[in-house]
């Protein structure tokens, strides 16, 4: 039995534009288009620049791809940009240096990052390749061009509106560019539901995307029809790859359509129109969410089933497996939305059975790799290139391995409980995101570029060099990312605690940030050698499988291995191999189901906790938080009584019962124990979200941040759990020795008398909040603390003046004596009711440029610092802010801390 | 096409796919088991780590004892 290795459809040649027949003229619109558009051609294409870059004087299929491209390599740019950015900001904290961005900019860089690079950089070059590939393959000629052209074109106008807008005059301000998220998590950004307000381009940027992508889809559809039509009864079977092309066409309707309905009912919301329900919005997000990234995903599985039979020059293991893995793929992928939202208070049953679900979507991937792998079985050493194509095939394979398999433990409830929005998460997704899909797209780009631009590549040596540092950087970046998780850090968080270790990473994390862009360049240039100084690409004679190894071959100094096809006989009946396909499936169904039971009942309790109230032990704390933007408001009764601010009061060993809901945009209530278990949360409006934790046998201050990003002032956010000494008090020995519990965000442990703590430019005492805990013996307490001048500007909330001039903050602490009305001091904690009292002559208005001295004489017992209260805060330079614009706004506690007087 | 003994004596392509595997693999796992001190580690994570480690396992068993793709 002879077998082609893509399954047997006979690719036929792109045919270039097929002269139209006089009966089937266009419409007059259409033919001004096309006329105004070969107007612009003919003339571009004198320009050798543009005739190469554009491929001007090709068929209109590959001039609109090579569009594509350049928008995509244009996106992909400017998102590593804003990358490039976001680090060195992080960077700047990580070393206590200045920070040269607002945070509206510095939260901005990291949404655009993912939206630029998302849908602007990976999901055009994937629309891009596999619609050229797909009608290559299938000898299509591609029809409906302006319908083609409008999807573009709202694909990249979706991607400037959701950049916002920004001003030019009187003074450039960017920092109405959204800072929100690659996702939105409703109602963040939405005019009065949030404080952070972003414009409704954003909203508008959304509702285009779905236009564009869905009118491709449906382009892609309408083509595919046509083949079907014209092959019906000669089609023998289509190429595997082919089978996950039409899997995309499929779930890119089905997901968009949910963000469609999102982001509509988000626009409604906006002006005013509708119900409210943040956690519904997020469910229906999700659904796109999550089948965003698995259509993401079909990148380097179809580079799979594509491409290692052409470089093995064999078929496929098993088809039927290929078959089942797409049709599975395609089922499971829209239904999974709440694996995102574990923490939130969703039934508990749909928590479960989304986890049930998630558990089977490792089937089609099982199917996949083992097939894919198993492809390769009976290949010889001599018989196989590693040339570019097939090295990032093997870093895709390795790379979903390494990030794969760690989707299995986000997806268990209990365990998501740690890792939840930590830059575990992230590294997850950056090893899906960049080692398997965008290594995975590297092996198609390397292997179809060629075709596009009629050149072989111009430097091996550069795809070479290319190949090995982006290696090194993306390895390094998803370790680093996971080093970070795995200590509790949270994800899109510019204030981390700065601890040696975690220092340490973030620098490492940078380093391999800047290798991994600095990767690219090497590409950047070979693309670019390529399209001017490139060996013509001759296909004269060579079958579609024949190009694509010639052209990879083009990536290599000294290729060995013949290009041409070999005559392939089938020795192991399909009856074996598929025995062995269905001996493997068993035994994954079976891991599957045993890992189901093992971990059900700690994911369902752990669900229905959050859902439902607890019952409570005797002696319980009772806590009611409200997360505003951007702090906790408290209330407690119990042995402790009182409201607060940031502050959750309580004793030793104590359980604490909290119940939990949001005035503004979503929050998470996080406290990242290692040797207790996390209390982590997420707590939305119109929902009440509940825990119950046993509090630390050791008296101390925790910290306590807030864990899900809810606008530009996300950082300040974070409260302490204040584990009170018994009474006569104690040292916070204990607490150092045990480490804390380990959580990594328990603000420092410092010696008050004679301490000198300076406020930053983030308007918070030594880059921490809480500020340093502060430890003193009973009586007199003397330190000092100091807000310079150099710390004021428009991104330090504490001088509640936003203007585009440089000084307008100075100017008004110029013209107020240097003093701002709040109030700064030492405060006792009440326990009965009193909430925090000032102690007597502590108490003073801030001042700004000269340091405060507080001192007094203090009993043994738990005092708070700095300032207590949230600071109201409105970003409006010169009336800017607007409903058009957006806006920023929000109550702030920043420069505050823990007193701890030992008896 | 014929292929030199010395060559056929390396590494082939479906070795160094199983070898990639591996390295994936192990690391999903080590990161995994990064929180073998947190309390609920034995109930809440153990399982997933463990059902992760033995499919990685079956999948190495069951390609090598294949028949090849002939």
């Amino acid at each position: 039995m002879t077998e082609s290795t893509n399954g047997g459809a006979a690719p036929e040649p792109a045919s270039a534009e097929a002269p139209v027949p006089v009966f089937e003229k266009p419409p007059a619109i259409i033919q001004f288009f096309n006329d105004t558009e070969e107007a612009i051609r003919s003339r571009l294409a004198k320009r050798t620049f543009f005739e190469r870059v554009f491929q001007l004087n090709r068929d209109w299929m590959t001039r609109i791809t090579m569009l594509m491209v350049v928008a995509s390599v244009f996106w992909g740019v400017v998102g590593a940009f804003d990358i490039f950015g976001w680090r060195t900001q992080v960077t700047a904290f990580a070393l206590g240096q200045q920070l040269h961005l607002s945070n509206q900019e510095i939260y901005s860089s990291i949404t655009l990052h993912g939206i630029r690079m998302l849908f602007g950089f990976a999901q055009q070059l994937e629309l891009a390749l596999f619609a050229i590939i797909f009608v290559t393959a299938f000898g299509i000629t591609p029809r409906h061009k302006w319908a083609y052209y409008l999807s573009v074109f709202l694909l990249n106008l979706s991607l400037v509106l959701m950049e916002g807008p920004f001003y030019i005059y009187p003074q450039f301000n960017d920092n109405y560019f959204p800072a929100l998220g690659w996702y939105f998590y409703s109602p963040l950004g939405i005019r009065g539901l949030s404080a952070y307000v972003a414009s409704p381009l954003w909203y508008f940027g959304w509702i285009a995307l779905c236009a564009a992508v869905l009118i491709w889809a449906g382009w892609m559809m309408v083509h595919f029809l046509d083949w079907w039509r014209s092959h019906r009864g000669q089609a023998r079977r289509l190429p595997p790859f082919a089978l996950f092309v039409i899997a995309l066409v499929i779930l890119l309707p089905l997901s968009y359509v949910t963000v469609l309905a999102s982001s509509t009912w988000d626009l409604f919301n906006y002006f005013g129109v509708g119900p409210v329900d943040p956690l519904l919005n997020q469910v229906v997000f999700w659904f796109f969410g999550h089948g965003f990234v698995y259509i993401l995903f079909l990148i380097p599985i179809t580079a799979f089933y594509f491409l290692v039979p052409v470089f093995a020059k064999r078929p496929i293991y098993s088809y039927r497996a290929a078959v089942a893995a797409a049709v599975i793929f395609t089922i499971l992928t829209p239904v999974l939305s709440i694996h995102h939202l574990y923490l939130t208070p969703v039934p508990p049953w749909s928590a479960w059975l989304t986890m049930a679900l998630t558990f089977l979507i490792i089937i089609p991937s099982a199917i996949t790799f083992f097939t894919v792998w198993m492809t390769l079985k009976g290949v010889k050493k001599s018989e196989w290139q590693w040339n570019a194509v097939t090295l990032f095939l093997l870093l895709s394979f390795a790379g979903t391995m390494a990030g794969g398999l760690t989707g299995p433990d986000n997806n268990t409830i209990a365990f998501d409980v740690d890792v939840h929005n930590s830059l575990f998460i992230v590294s997850h997704f950056h090893a899906i995101a960049l080692l398997s899909i965008a290594a995975g797209g590297f092996a198609v780009v390397y292997a179809a570029f060629p075709l596009l631009a009629g050149r072989l590549w111009y430097s091996p040596r550069l795809a070479q060099v290319h190949f090995v540092t982006t290696a090194i950087g993306w390895s390094g970046l998803v370790m680093f990312m996971d080093f970070l998780g795995t200590d509790g850090i949270l994800r899109r968080s510019l204030i981390f605690p700065r601890t040696a270790t975690i220092v340490d990473y973030q620098l490492w994390l940078t380093a391999f940030v800047v290798i991994s862009i600095g990767a690219q360049l090497f590409f950047a240039a070979n693309l670019v050698l390529t399209l001017f100084k490139g060996e013509l690409l001759s296909a004269q004679g060579l079958s579609l499988d024949e190009i694509v190894r010639k052209m990879a071959q083009s990536t290599h100094p000294k290729p060995t291995v013949p290009i041409q096809d070999v005559r392939f006989t089938r020795k192991t009946p399909r009856t074996r191999r598929e025995g062995v396909e269905r001996a493997w499936i068993t035994i994954v169904v079976v891991l599957i189901v045993s890992v189901l039971i093992a971990t059900s009942p700690l994911a369902y309790s752990t669900s229905a906790g959050i859902s439902t109230p607890p019952d409570p032990p005797a002696g319980s704390e009772f806590v009611d938080l409200v997360a505003n933007q951007y702090y906790w408001a408290v209330q407690e009764s119990g042995s402790v009584v009182g409201s607060f601010s940031n502050l959750i009061v309580v004793h030793a060993g104590q359980w604490v019962v909290v119940n939990a809901t949001a005035a503004g945009a979503t929050a998470g209530f996080y406290i990242p124990f290692r040797s207790l278990p996390t209390v982590d949360i997420q707590v939305l409006p119109d929902a009440m979200s509940y825990t119950i934790f046993q509090a630390p046998s050791t008296p101390g201050i925790y910290g306590a941040p807030d864990s899900e990003y809810n606008g530009p002032w996300f950082g300040q956010d974070a409260a302490a759990l204040v584990v009170l000494p018994p009474a006569g008090g104690s040292t916070l020995a204990a607490f150092g020795s045990a480490g804390g519990d380990g959580d990594v965000y328990n603000p420092p442990v410092q010696s008050a008398n004679g301490n000198f703590l300076i406020s930053d430019e983030e308007g918070l005492f030594e880059g921490s909040v809480p500020g340093p805990t502060l430890e003193a013996a009973a009586g007199p307490v003397s330190f000092q603390c100091y807000v310079p001048m150099a710390s004021i500007g428009v991104d330090n909330y504490l001088v509640n003046v936003t203007s585009t001039d440089p000084n307008g903050q100075v100017n008004y602490l110029n013209a107020h004596n240097d003093t701002l009305p709040y109030d700064f001091g030492l405060y006792s904690i009440g326990t009965n009711g009193s909430g925090v009292v000032p102690v007597p002559g502590t108490v003073h208005p801030l001042r700004v440029g000269t340091p405060m001295a507080e001192s007094a004489t203090l009993a043994a017992g738990v005092y708070e610092y700095g300032l207590v209260s949230p600071i109201p805060y409105v970003y409006n330079p010169s009336g800017e802010s607007s409903w058009m614009t957006g806006s920023d706004a929000g109550n702030i506690m920043g420069i505050w801390g823990i007193l701890w007087v030992d008896p | 096409m014929s292929a030199t003994g010395a060559a056929e004596r390396g590494i082939t392509p479906f070795t160094w796919f199983g070898v990639a595997v591996v390295v994936g693999a192990a690391w999903a796992l080590i990161m995994g088991l990064e929180y073998v001190n947190t309390p609920t580690f034995l109930s809440g994570d153990l399982p997933t780590i463990l059902g992760v480690a033995a499919a990685v396992a079956a999948f190495l068993v069951i390609g090598w004892r294949a028949p090849a793709n002939e």
